[in-house]
């Protein structure tokens, strides 16, 4: 739950003035599966039902999915730490579609900071009933990959409650990191969708390997520094 | 003894059932099944119950002129969780309450029905004295007798405005939990508006009321002055409802004014009163019963010995009994009779030296009324020496309504020290605290066959400005098209124009491919944001909200070609959050993107520069 918080506050920008009408129900997601493949290009499927929660048809109309990326500032190939970049991801292949592969028109635009892609479902929903979309695309821009690591992080965050919430990933390389996170999202919070790869087989063992493997390294490194200085010093 | 119940609440009771037993049976058994239930309306308007909770009391009173012994009442409760206790002991002996059936028969000789689970004994119950007991029903196990729903003409309203709107409450009997043989459901029904919090208000109303308009399919209206706003007007009694299992129903109308100050952005639940029901039907929800009930009052029983006739066979002895009831309002039967001599003997005489031919039993059944009397006749027995005789009886009391005992079952509402009625119905309409957007849709004929014209009304009814950008969507059913020009009044206020060389076609957008079967095309308009103050009456002439940007008016003509459906044009879709039509639902905006951190490259050059380091101090050795 501190996590869907502190995103929050991460995301609060392209989250607000979208949360209106939380206390009038209409609908509601009522399940959200995210399946990514990652590769140099990540492959994104949204898989979103919608469920009417009054006793009146409703129609969906437009809604938006916006896409932002939060990365350090780089200087040449170095990420700094503590600091963040926010920009629109540069997406391609975009498509929507119904659960039985009806087409649903679809188009994407630059925010600024930003990129929102835009469906418009012009099926109605029954009362009570749900209704089934998927929002495909294809980016370059969502995994960050440095050495021996590739590392994906995916908000998923929306104005309104989402019942049931999984994702999974799928990668030539083996997974070495994931987090848990929680089955439901409530209305207006954000959960990030964490993993990460690499072409070593490294067993998962909760934290990222990018981490803890160089952390590993730079500490021989310095232990090798240590002592041929004070080995030096004493031949002295 | 249950928490929920106060000993005022018990003082309550016990003055309400002397008043009821005024002419009630002399021994009255009441059992009353009370139902308290908390029902709070939700958003979709829908009602969510909560502290449903039904708990049986039995009162045993007396309530003739004749002092009451030994009285034994069989009960077999059903559905009950914790068993029966005693509430209140208003006699003047001990209560017992034993699960033994073994017991009772034995103490009352056989006259009492067994077949219950719980028997109550109360030795004295002297006149005008009550003793009260309870059990506590599970509630998972009955149902809410009387069900609720409430719906409104307008499914929500605009702060700051003064606004009126008509309510349509229903109360409907749940048949499925009633008792198979009720027959009818008294029912009253008193409605409180409510400016406060503490009773189920809300202070957000600046006014509340009057009610108008009152009107309900069973019993009578009365508007009155209520408590709970300081307006006059502001409560409404309907009383005499009536309702059977094949009449289950009863609708009640009526119209509430008031102005709320709801300042939230977002629609909020404004509660503005509340209703109190009573209601009243024979017998308990939970199926427990009192089976029987077993009492004696005032007799007298004399037994007679005559004699002796002393004859060639013997000395000879009469002997009889008589019983007389010397009750002044109290009728029994007479059981279990018995008759007999023995011996004389110094001091105490011999029980056992029954004399032969002396004992006799009786099983008359015969009911004594108010100073009758049963004789059992005589008998003759041959003693030699003076005997002694003796007679014993069983009296069982009547049952009957005026001179016996009489069970009376009943379930009613929970009694609540403010309200009256424990069973509370919480209403509540969405208010907007800023904008309101109404979309009106007319089809009318244009005078040529098939033709129509279709004007959409968007009016903004609320008190602040709309967004920026306000969608309107509508289809056009199959066999029509349109025809042009389509247009928007005013045109200045049509944010997105898909084809802006073309003054003929007026919208944002349309599609055609994913609609509902009955439908061909789908438009929808994007427009600029609608000032607050329009009337809402839908009209699409009214010129000065169009000039004031409060309204805007599409209009197009449709053709209608073949096998059409005119029916299927009465459709237009609006954000329903601020609306009040409710085919669209509010754009749905999901958030998802890229959080990805990944420092190797830092670290390798931060390793690599370590490394350096070492190789050179190394060198420098």
């Amino acid at each position: 739950m501190k996590k869907i918080y502190f995103s929050l506050l991460l995301f609060t920008v392209i989250l607000a003035g979208i949360s209106e009408g939380q206390f009038t129900r209409v609908i509601t997601i009522s399940n959200y599966n995210l399946e990514v493949d990652v590769g140099k290009s990540v492959h994104v499927k949204n898989t979103i039902t919608v469920k009417n929660l009054i006793n009146s048809p409703i129609v969906p109309g437009i809604g938006e999915l916006r896409l932002q990326k939060r990365a350090p500032v780089k200087v040449l190939f170095l990420p700094i730490p503590f600091t963040e970049k926010k920009s629109a991801i540069a997406v391609e292949n975009v498509k929507a579609y119904t659960e039985d592969g009806r087409k649903i028109p679809v188009r994407v635009t630059d925010e600024g900071d930003y990129t929102t892609i835009v469906y418009e479902i012009w099926y109605p929903v029954e009362p009570g009933k749900e209704f089934t979309f998927v929002v495909e695309y294809d980016s370059e821009e969502l995994a960050e990959s440095g050495l021996l690591f590739r590392d994906i992080s995916i908000p998923v965050g929306s104005d309104m409650e989402i019942g049931s919430i999984s994702a999974s990933f799928n990668s030539s390389w083996k997974t070495v990191y994931t987090e848990k996170t929680p089955e439901r999202l409530p209305a207006g919070g954000i959960m990030f969708y964490t993993a990460e790869f690499s072409p070593l087989p490294l067993p998962q063992v909760g934290i990222k390997w990018s981490l803890l493997f160089w952390s590993i390294i730079l500490l021989l490194s310095v232990v090798m520094f240590i002592y041929v200085k004070n080995r030096r010093e004493n031949v002295q | 003894m249950p928490e929920k119940f106060s000993w005022k609440i018990y003082f309550f009771l016990a003055v309400l059932l002397g008043i009821a037993t005024a002419s009630a049976a002399p021994l009255d058994v009441k059992k009353t099944e009370v139902v308290e239930l908390f029902a709070q309306q939700q958003s979709d308007y829908s009602f969510s119950y909560s502290n449903f909770n039904v708990t049986g009391f039995i009162n045993i009173t007396n309530s003739g002129s004749d002092d009451l012994s030994d009285i034994w009442v069989a009960i077999n409760l059903t559905n009950d969780v914790g068993g029966l206790s005693l509430y209140y002991n208003g006699s003047s002996s001990n209560v017992l309450i034993t699960t033994s059936a073994a017991t009772a028969s034995a103490a009352t000789n056989g006259n009492i029905n067994t077949s219950a689970n719980y028997f109550v004994h109360i030795p004295l119950l002297r006149a005008g004295e009550t003793v009260s007991l309870y059990y506590d029903v599970d509630d998972s196990k009955v149902g809410i007798p009387i069900l609720v729903d409430e719906s409104y003409s307008v499914s929500k309203i605009p702060a700051n405005t003064q606004q009126t709107w008509r309510v349509y409450f229903n109360l409907s009997l749940n048949t499925s939990a009633l008792p198979g043989g009720v027959t009818t459901v008294d029912v009253n029904v008193t409605k409180y508006l409510s400016n406060q919090s503490a009773n189920f208000g809300s202070s957000n109303w600046s006014t509340l009321g009057p009610i108008t308009d009152a009107a309900t399919t069973e019993g009578t209206t009365t508007i009155w002055d209520g408590p709970y706003t300081g307006d006059t007007l502001d409560a409404l009694n309907v009383t005499g409802i009536i309702l059977t299992p094949t009449a289950p129903k009863d609708s009640i109308t009526f119209n509430v004014t008031g102005v709320n100050t709801n300042s939230q952005r977002d629609a909020t639940l404004e509660p503005f009163g509340f209703a109190t029901i009573f209601f009243r039907f024979d017998d308990g929800v939970s199926g427990t019963s009192i089976v029987d009930v077993f009492a004696s009052g005032p007799a007298t029983i004399a037994a007679t010995k005559e004699g002796p006739v002393i004859n060639s066979s013997g000395t000879w002895w009469n002997e009889s009994v008589n019983i007389t009831n010397t009750a002044q309002g109290v009728a029994y039967l007479v059981r279990n009779v018995s008759l007999w001599a023995v011996n004389t003997t110094t001091g105490f005489p011999n029980m056992n030296a029954v004399i032969p031919g002396s004992w006799h039993d009786f099983t008359p059944g015969a009911q004594i009324n108010p100073g009758a009397s049963w004789y059992s006749g005589k008998f003759t027995f041959e003693n030699s020496v003076v005997p002694v005789v003796w007679a014993n009886m069983t009296l069982k009391l009547i049952k009957d309504q005026s001179q016996g005992w009489w069970a009376v079952n009943s379930t009613t509402q929970g009694y609540n020290s403010s309200y009256g009625s424990d069973y509370i119905v919480v209403e509540k309409i969405l208010v907007i605290g800023t904008y309101l957007v109404k979309a009106t849709k007319h089809v009318i004929p244009n005078g040529t066959t098939a033709d129509y014209d279709i004007y959409i009304v968007v009016e903004n009814i609320g008190s602040n400005v709309t967004p920026t950008y306000l969608y309107i969507y509508d289809m056009v059913p199959n066999n029509f098209s349109v025809v042009p020009p389509m247009g928007v009044n005013k045109s200045e206020m049509l944010a997105v124009d898909a084809l802006p060389a073309d003054d003929n076609w007026n919208y944002s957008g349309k599609n055609g491919t994913i609609l509902p079967s009955a439908y061909a095309e789908g438009y929808y308009w994007t427009l600029y944001a609608l000032n607050p103050g329009a009337d809402g009456d839908g009209s699409y002439t009214n010129a000065t909200e169009i000039a004031n940007n409060q309204s805007v008016v599409i209009h197009y003509q449709v053709n209608g070609t073949g096998d059409f459906r005119l029916t299927d044009a009465f459709i237009v879709g609006i954000d329903p959050t601020f609306s009040m039509n409710a085919q669209t639902t509010p754009k749905i905006t999901i958030v998802s993107g890229s959080a990805a951190r990944n420092y190797e490259n830092l670290f390798a050059i931060a390793t690599a520069a370590v490394l350096v380091g070492t190789v050179l101090q190394r060198r420098k050795r």
